[in-house]
């Protein structure tokens, strides 16, 4: 994914939204994003994007927390879920 | 007599009762304290003075056959909680005249019960992670912890002898684990959540920050059972907690031996430490693990938390973004990207921890682990969630007891989780490893 792309084709989307409108633009890249929503979080971009748009500082506060999300997702998706198909644990008491 | 700041709950009713002091002597003298120390400690948002005394002077009027179980009891609340007449700030800033018409359940429980609340602690912003400016009784240089900051600062610097506090990820736990004092979290559904804004609907629980075992009872006892206005509310009865918590038999113990790898080396070695004296004291002690692994607990815990945020800030970021502190606002709008499929793919990913957990539990009284992965740090954090979020995730009930000092004079607490719905046994192992484990003092600088 080429950074400067992405800017170019998000940038207003991403000043004011990124990283929730990433899905605005056109790019492969964004199509990417936008049909995985995963691959944001995913990507090493993720930092450069927030370097590149909010500056050292936003990325510094940005990061970490992208980088818990991003490790629990890949956790997630390797889980073999198969059986596991019950009513969801939403909003109901344990007993 | 006791110092006043120095009752804890219990040791306060009792003292009302016998007439050695009345709830407006005990809410004077704890409102001058905090005026003497809260200028350092910064736990509260506001001390309803005038509304606190007034209420303890109804209390001290009543006669005895109408006096509650927390009879004349200051109490503070985190500032999540709605408290009729006062704002819920929650850290927020267009929030500040956001003025509650009535109390929540938990506080109208409380207040049922003879309670007086004293006012409002300090919260993180939404009960998330940005650091607060409560500062550690222990170390002015280290954090109180979070979500819950002032409710577990004031209760250690003895402000006040119990507070409410809420945990998603460890907000109840961890701060009374950095500041030496009691911190439990009920099994979701134990207590309401009616009236308490909320963070990620299906991991927020209510608890509660006390100086003994005892006291964290009697708070439960007012406070747990069906509310209508919770629709995740249970109608599990309500034992008498308060009789449950005294030391019986000694406990059957499983050490999660996949969290204290996961410790600082001093917190472990301390850990083991406070194993063995509960062992010596008579405690079973086995060890075990998730077949899962820890990453997959606080993965999972991870993905459901961050994407219930977003839906729940999803509108009000939209009109108030510049006021979102940082982490908050990033966590939110990381969280907008999880997609439908993960989140419930973390949700079949929690119950079949749930199942896990309970084979766990099948073998022991408790499982019992470190409550956080090392003592108090620098205040640009609120601590490491990793130890507590994983039981908030599976709405089991967790209680964190002080189990001694770091090497560097921190107060370290050892974690014990019980079945659902089994607060009654927690209760009552967590009062016989406080024998073991003996008293934690009070921090040095807010000593008599």
């Amino acid at each position: 994914m080429r950074v400067d792309g992405v800017i170019q084709n998000a940038d207003y989307a991403c000043r004011r939204y990124w990283p929730i409108s990433l899905d605005a633009g056109s790019t492969p890249a964004i199509s990417t994003i936008r049909y995985t929503g995963r691959a944001v979080i995913e990507t090493t971009e993720l930092e450069q994007l927030a370097r590149l748009l909010y500056g050292e500082q936003r990325a510094a506060e940005l990061t970490p927390l992208a980088s818990s999300l991003r490790a629990g997702l890949e956790i997630v998706a390797k889980a073999d879920l198969r059986g596991e198909d019950e009513p969801d644990f939403l909003d109901a008491p344990a007993e | 007599m006791t110092e006043p700041q120095e009752l804890g709950v219990a040791d306060a009713v009792a003292a009302i009762t016998r007439g050695e002091t009345s709830a407006v002597e005990l809410v004077r003298a704890l409102i001058e304290r905090i005026e003497r120390t809260d200028q350092e400690l910064r736990a509260w948002v506001v001390v309803d003075r005038e509304r606190a005394l007034a209420e303890a002077k109804r209390r001290d009027e009543l006669p005895r056959d109408r006096r509650g179980p927390l009879h004349g009891v200051p109490i503070g609340v985190k500032d999540i909680f709605d408290v009729a007449g006062l704002p819920t700030k929650a850290g927020f800033a267009p929030f500040a005249d956001r003025v509650a018409a009535e109390d929540c359940t938990v506080v109208a429980r409380l207040r049922a019960a003879g309670a007086v609340i004293l006012g409002k602690t300090v919260t993180t912003q939404f009960a998330y992670i940005d650091p607060p400016p409560t500062r550690n009784p222990w170390n002015a240089d280290r954090t109180p912890g979070g979500s819950s900051s002032g409710s577990g600062a004031s209760v250690a610097a003895r402000q006040v002898p119990a507070a409410l506090g809420s945990q998603t990820g460890g907000s109840v736990l961890r701060p009374a684990a950095y500041n030496g004092v009691i911190g439990l979290k009920p099994t979701y559904g134990r207590v309401s959540r009616s009236g308490v804004l909320p963070l990620a609907w299906s991991i927020d629980h209510p608890g509660t920050l006390t100086r003994s075992v005892v006291d964290a009872a009697l708070l439960l006892r007012a406070i747990a059972g069906h509310d209508p206005r919770d629709p995740s509310s249970s109608r599990a009865p309500v034992p008498d907690y308060v009789a449950a918590a005294r030391p019986g038999a000694p406990p059957r113990l499983l050490v999660l031996d996949d969290f204290l790898e996961r410790a600082q080396p001093d917190a472990a070695l301390r850990f083991e430490d406070a194993i063995g004296r509960l062992r010596t004291a008579g405690a079973s002690v086995e060890r075990g693990r998730f077949p899962s692994g820890a990453p997959a607990l606080i993965g999972a815990h991870a993905v459901v938390m961050q994407a219930e945020a977003a839906a729940v800030h999803r509108r009000l970021i939209a009109e108030h973004r510049d006021a979102y502190a940082p982490r908050i606002r990033a966590f939110v709008e990381n969280g907008a990207l999880v997609l439908a499929v993960d989140y419930l793919d973390a949700q079949r990913l929690r119950r079949r921890l749930r199942r896990e957990a309970a084979a766990l539990l099948a073998r022991c009284d408790c499982l019992v682990l470190p409550t956080a992965s090392g003592p108090a740090p620098a205040p640009d954090t609120t601590g490491d969630p990793s130890f507590q979020g994983p039981f908030s995730l599976l709405g089991l009930p967790a209680i964190s007891l002080p189990s001694g000092l770091s090497a560097d004079g921190l107060p370290l607490g050892l974690q014990l989780v019980g079945p659902a719905f089994g607060e009654a046994a927690l209760l009552g192992a967590a009062a016989w490893a406080e024998r073991a484990l003996g008293p934690m003092p009070s921090p040095p600088a807010y000593r008599p």
